[in-house]
């Protein structure tokens, strides 16, 4: 019988049998390990109940998809906007542009605010990450990083330091310092590698840890310090375009939304993926959770923002409109959950009402695609970056 | 180089429990200038740790073990979730700025009236 034909990518003696062979890349208990095919089936054919084949297994899995979409069927009793007949519709909002933060020589890919509510982090595809203040529009750090598309950046909880990573493959922190004439591209310290595109990373509670997403399918978490690799988490089937933790007081979970149009849910301590939804058309953009901990919200290319509960373990809500046919590519909620703001690909934002899933209003300014929008870690303001080179502080 | 994309779509559509997801056509509102990284996705299998392992009893498993930890979730009723929502909007509105809108003397992003010094 012939063995299946697969990319091989190294070949080499395998790590089971010792025979020189090509040799596939897989992962056993989180460990990358290379075998010969022969040693991959072996092994898949020994945990096999008796009577279990390929078929019993699809069968199998073909129910079990079926019994999911009842159980979730049956909870379905009500739509959130129903039930958000009662709530008081929102006053006329009245946010402005209030500060238009220039700077970047090419498009802004990037955001973070600081937790002190006053700095915030960008980067560019021109390759530079900038801090500023964005009170006084000053511009307090300027690194200048070796990639282009820096897709990823954030800031450090306690305020001294950054990541940053992207089509390097890497995700960096870098300390920042008091003196402004330190050249702190030189400072810089890998952190995390990936065989792809970096395409988000976040700080969990502390400065030491931090957590990536990436386009070869995987997310990370790291350790700063040492640069070692603490957990993976493998599960989606392509390119993981966004991530979010939730809010420190529900626990150690996280979301991440990618290409194969899914949202997975993920236990950061296992790995393991607790939930998953898939109900978007296209390419899931960005994630976010609601400020509970118990939703969150995706922003997709199929130019709808969608709602998931995550105790009913279903979407809730799709915030969507004939006149919007531009992909969403961020979003974010205001800080008791009430607004969902939705930066588009026709340069615009839309601030959605989560409840009722009508659209409040809509932010003009940009004069490119909004690449990331969000809101202050005390919710006076939104920040937004674009491809138009530029930052927008709203409030 | 088409070869190599032949070779990865019959190497797609054998693999068996790939959710069905053999190569779609994009979506018509798809913008043609795409940002670079994702020019990229899914055409280089080398550049995948995975190595997309095309042994289909591995991936079979690895479904059914799953969707039988999905399946097995506690789930509550849509009505008692939205309505946990929304209390938690109700509790967190007042404190909203950007919902309720603060004065300018409070948010230091508003320009303040000029004062004069007498």
């Amino acid at each position: 019988m012939c063995d299946q034909t697969f990319m091989a990518a190294t070949f080499g003696p395998c790590d089971s049998c010792s025979k020189p062979s090509p040799l596939m890349n897989i992962y056993i208990k989180n460990e990358a390990t290379n075998y010969c095919s022969l040693c991959v089936e072996m092994m898949a054919c020994q945990g096999l109940q008796k009577g279990e084949t390929l078929e019993s297994l699809k069968r199998e899995s073909e129910t079990l998809k079926k019994k999911l979409e009842e159980e979730r069927n049956k909870l379905n009793d009500v739509e959130l906007h129903q039930v958000a007949e009662k709530v008081e519709v929102l006053s006329a909002l009245s946010i402005k542009t209030r500060r238009v933060l220039k700077g970047h020589g090419n498009k802004v890919l990037c955001m973070d605010w600081c937790k002190d509510k006053r700095r915030m982090v960008s980067s560019s595809q021109d390759g530079k990450v900038i801090v500023w203040d964005a009170f006084t529009l000053n511009k307090e750090h300027g690194v200048p990083l070796p990639c282009t598309w820096v897709l990823a950046c954030a800031y450090a909880p306690s305020g001294c330091a950054i990541a940053c990573g992207g089509l390097d493959n890497k995700c960096s922190v870098i300390p920042l310092s008091l003196d402004k004439n330190e050249n702190l591209a030189a400072k810089k310290k890998s952190v995390a590698m990936h065989t792809n595109y970096v395409s988000g990373c976040s700080f969990t509670n502390s400065d030491m840890q931090l957590l990536t997403s990436s386009g070869d399918g995987t997310c990370a978490l790291w350790d700063v310090e040492s640069g070692q690799l603490l957990q993976s988490f493998h599960g989606h089937t392509a390119d993981v375009l966004s991530l979010d933790l939730a809010p420190s007081e529900t626990g150690n979970t996280f979301v991440s939304g990618g290409c194969d149009m899914k949202a997975n849910v993920w236990d950061m301590r296992s790995g393991q993926n607790i939930q998953s939804f898939e109900s978007h058309e296209s390419d899931i953009n960005c994630v976010k959770y609601y400020p509970s901990g118990d939703a969150f919200a995706s922003a997709s290319d199929d130019a709808t923002c969608r709602f998931y509960d995550l105790r009913a373990d279903r979407e809730v809500a799709v915030y969507q409109k004939d006149s919007i046919i531009f992909g969403a590519s961020t979003c974010d909620f205001s800080l008791s959950g009430r607004l969902l703001f939705a930066g588009y690909n026709d340069y615009t934002i839309n601030v959605w009402d989560v409840l009722k899933g009508t659209r409040a209003t809509i932010l003009f300014g940009h004069e490119n695609r909004v690449s990331r929008v969000r809101v202050s870690p005390d919710g006076t303001a939104l920040g937004s970056a674009s491809w138009d080179s530029t930052l927008r502080v709203w409030a | 180089n088409f070869s190599v994309d032949i070779f990865i779509e019959l190497r797609e559509l054998r693999v068996g429990l790939f959710h069905g997801s053999t190569l779609k056509p994009p979506p018509q509102n798809k913008q043609t200038k795409q940002p670079q990284h994702k020019q990229n996705k899914g055409t280089n299998p080398f550049l995948d740790p995975r190595g997309q392992s095309s042994s289909s009893i591995v991936q079979a498993r690895r479904t059914v073990q799953q969707l039988r930890i999905e399946a097995s979730i506690e789930r509550i009723k849509v009505s008692k979730a939205s309505s946990e929502l929304m209390r938690y909007c109700g509790e967190h509105a007042k404190n909203d700025p950007l919902l309720m809108g603060i004065p300018a003397s409070e948010n230091p992003f508003k320009d303040k009236k000029p004062c004069t010094v007498l």
